[in-house]
């Protein structure tokens, strides 16, 4: 299945999007840079949320008004991330799609997004408290797990 | 000694050569300490986002600040061990790279603004710890943190790029 999607890659890898930033050094460096910046707020509030959760830090305050505040700060790195993150998958797809940890990182990314937006967010906006404490751990560990999972694939792309 | 020979000396230590020429090892130290920014950086910046008043305004400074302490330091811990093995074992390329100064320089001045914030502003949290928005010196350390750590993940990123 993976074969069949080679033609697409390259495809995409020689839209005048990827030429670009080929051609222009600074593109993909800054591109780099906002990346990790963006990754490190991004998995810098899935801890605070999942230390929330296991009620280690920020007691006297809910866990859905926590949530309420980091959140739009969550989702626009999350943004970023994903912008910076393209910008960089369209300069060089088809090593990519040749890449092992890419593979990983994607179905990472996936499980991430999905369990971001079912799960966690669920868990996180749980007003009548319907969730039993050791479901909200579980969620918060699952989350943290995947995200970090993200990173360390994304990171180990460069050693493949 | 001067400090290209003092580098040129960590360089060429038995350590810093099998640690450059491990297979494994060195992408571990290297890896360890990209993801270590999430639990140094990632949390050291609701603190700082408390200080200036931008964030979690309707709890104490020290609510926020206590309990991420542990976590926080734990994080920070990790990236300098793993920071300070990649540049013993990069110790000559460092030294010819302007991005690495950069970073050493904002994380001094990272340790002074710290150093200060505890020994002046901070002596008086009490009087502050339940305002919305901190005094103007406590909001200046805040977001002075926010601007370093930024600076300093940038000039690392770039460092690994032109060393």
């Amino acid at each position: 299945m993976w074969d069949r999607l080679y033609p697409y890659f390259l495809w995409i890898e020689n839209t005048r999007l990827g030429h670009g930033i080929r051609e222009s050094k600074w593109t993909f460096t800054l591109s780099e840079v906002v990346h990790l910046l963006g990754l490190t707020v991004l998995l810098g509030t899935t801890l605070l949320l999942a230390l929330r959760l296991f009620g280690f830090v920020l007691t006297r305050k809910s866990v859905e008004s926590v949530a309420r505040e980091v959140m739009p700060l969550s989702m626009g790195a999350l943004g970023l991330t994903l912008l910076t993150g393209t910008l960089l998958f369209t300069s060089e797809a088809t090593k990519c799609w040749g890449n092992i940890a890419f593979r990983y990182k994607m179905l990472f990314l996936f499980l991430s997004l999905l369990f971001q937006f079912t799960a966690l967010q669920k868990v996180t906006r749980d007003e009548e408290r319907s969730f039993s404490p050791w479901i909200r751990k579980t969620t918060a560990l699952v989350a943290v797990f995947l995200w970090f999972g993200v990173a360390v694939a994304g990171r180990a792309i460069a050693f493949f | 000694m001067s400090m290209r020979e003092f580098f040129q000396y960590i360089d060429a230590t038995r350590s810093s050569t099998a640690l450059r020429e491990s297979y494994y090892v060195f992408p571990i130290v290297e890896g360890t300490h990209v993801i270590s920014l999430a639990l140094s950086v990632g949390l050291v910046i609701w603190f700082d986002m408390r200080l200036v008043g931008w964030i979690l305004r309707d709890q104490p400074v020290s609510a926020v600040f206590r309990p991420i302490r542990p976590f926080m330091l734990a994080g920070f811990g990790l990236s300098f061990v793993t920071g300070g093995m990649l540049f013993w074992s990069l110790a000559l390329r460092c030294y010819g790279s302007p991005f690495f100064w950069a970073k050493v320089i904002m994380l001094a001045l990272a340790g002074v603004n710290i150093a200060v914030y505890h020994l002046t502003i901070n002596r008086r949290q009490e009087e502050w710890d339940q305002a919305a928005s901190p005094p103007l010196q406590a909001q200046m350390a805040g977001l002075i943190s926010l601007v370093l750590w930024v600076g300093i993940i940038t000039a690392g990123r770039l460092m690994a790029y032109f060393l």
